[in-house]
């Protein structure tokens, strides 16, 4: 085994590094100073992190409720009373927003419809969907709101949450819906993000 | 029972699966989140978020990779978005980590692990987000790095790349508290 190799493996756990890994090692450290040195401190940080207790079992009443918890929590979001009973602020905001759209713009009929006599919000407007599912929004909400006028943090500040969601479609296609979720591409924007985006959005697409 | 079996058994409608996976990956998932963010109730929020997410997703989860790799990658993920979410929000840094205070009745062994165990939480904190799940996956999970690629959704080299930072960091930040144990 090389120089180079043995001092690979001292930044590698020690758990992970096999009998015959550590024998080598320790010949090696045996004729060369350089690595004896670095045995010893390869050691030494080992130790510290041992001795710091930096993962430590939080105790037998957090395992008692965690399942618990995790079964509140998906019974919580399963649904059972229509959005627009849980949120009925949500309907002035999307009729507001509507009604802006129509004095904004003229558009009546074909471009958007508003309903909610089947005991649910529906806005067809195009990319406005999501909207009559929850709290995440897709950029293509984003920008039908910034089209509309809405702003984007004021419908959080009706919804009482303190964030809104964006999701980009494009990165789960439905082909590859069976892969892990590629969450690190989900952004929790603060009011200020908002606020941002909805300036760039606005200033890109319709100034 | 395997954890692919228990997986087909909740998509065959038998919840009681799901319970068996919550409760036989619990406490790496918790310790994953407590590694990334520092703190006891933010990583069982997380931890239980975690699961809620899996539980949604399970339906449509095709068992391409392991259920535990997908399970970690939901987690980190989740963990990565919470400190950028806290980080933006309130500037809450270094000072959220839960730091071991002495309670002035303790012998000076006692104080010096207390001050050893804060100097080390404050340094694993301070790591870029990926670097420290990297370093958690590998040092406190012993994953391999391969695994630890699949689970960030990189490449090999680059997750080799990672660890080896954050340990160069981590030693160069503990350097007083290696000289002792030296």
């Amino acid at each position: 085994m090389t120089k180079e190799r043995i001092q690979e493996l001292l930044l590698e756990p020690f758990g992970t590094l096999s009998e015959r890994e550590r024998a080598e090692i320790e010949a090696f450290a045996e004729k060369d100073d350089e690595i004896r040195r670095t045995l010893a401190q390869a050691r030494a940080f080992s130790g510290v992190l041992r001795k710091a207790q930096l993962i430590r079992d939080p105790g037998p009443a957090t395992w008692t409720g965690f399942l618990a918890g995790v079964r509140a929590r998906i019974d919580k979001r399963t649904p059972a009373i229509p959005l627009w009973r849980r949120q009925p602020v949500l309907v002035p905001v999307l009729a507001t927003a509507l009604l802006v759209l129509i004095l904004a713009t003229g558009r009546f009929g074909p471009d958007f419809s508003f309903d909610y006599s089947n005991g649910d919000i529906e806005a067809s407007v195009p990319g406005l969907g999501v909207l009559s599912d929850g709290l995440v929004l897709t950029e293509d909400d984003y920008t039908s709101l910034s089209d509309l006028g809405v702003d984007a943090a004021s419908v959080a500040q009706a919804l009482e949450v303190e964030d809104i969601e964006l999701v980009s479609e494009e990165i789960v296609p439905e082909s590859e819906m069976d892969a892990p979720p590629l969450m690190d591409e989900l952004l929790v924007l603060s009011d200020d993000e908002i606020d941002g985006l909805l300036a760039e959005l606005k200033a890109t697409h319709f100034m | 029972m395997e954890d692919s079996e228990l997986v087909k058994q909740f998509r065959a409608g038998n919840e009681q699966a799901f319970n068996e996976l919550v409760n036989r990956h619990r406490k790496e998932v918790y310790y994953l989140a407590l590694g990334m963010v520092g703190n006891h109730d933010d990583a069982e929020d997380l931890a239980q978020e975690a699961f809620v997410r899996a539980y949604r997703s399970l339906p449509k989860f095709r068992g391409e990779s392991g259920f535990y790799t997908w399970l970690y990658r939901i987690t980190v993920n989740l963990c990565l978005n919470h400190l950028r979410t806290r980080r933006v929000r309130s500037f809450v840094g270094l000072e959220k980590i839960e730091a071991v205070v002495p309670s002035g009745d303790e012998t000076d062994a006692e104080a010096e692990l207390q001050e050893l165990s804060t100097a080390a939480r404050r340094a694993i904190q301070a790591l870029p987000d990926k670097q420290r799940a990297v370093f958690i996956l590998r040092h406190f999970q012993e994953l391999p790095h391969a695994e630890i690629a699949r689970i960030m959704g990189r490449e090999e080299g680059t997750i080799k790349a990672n660890y080896f930072q954050a340990v160069r960091k981590l030693r160069q930040a503990l350097q007083p508290h290696l000289r002792d144990e030296e």
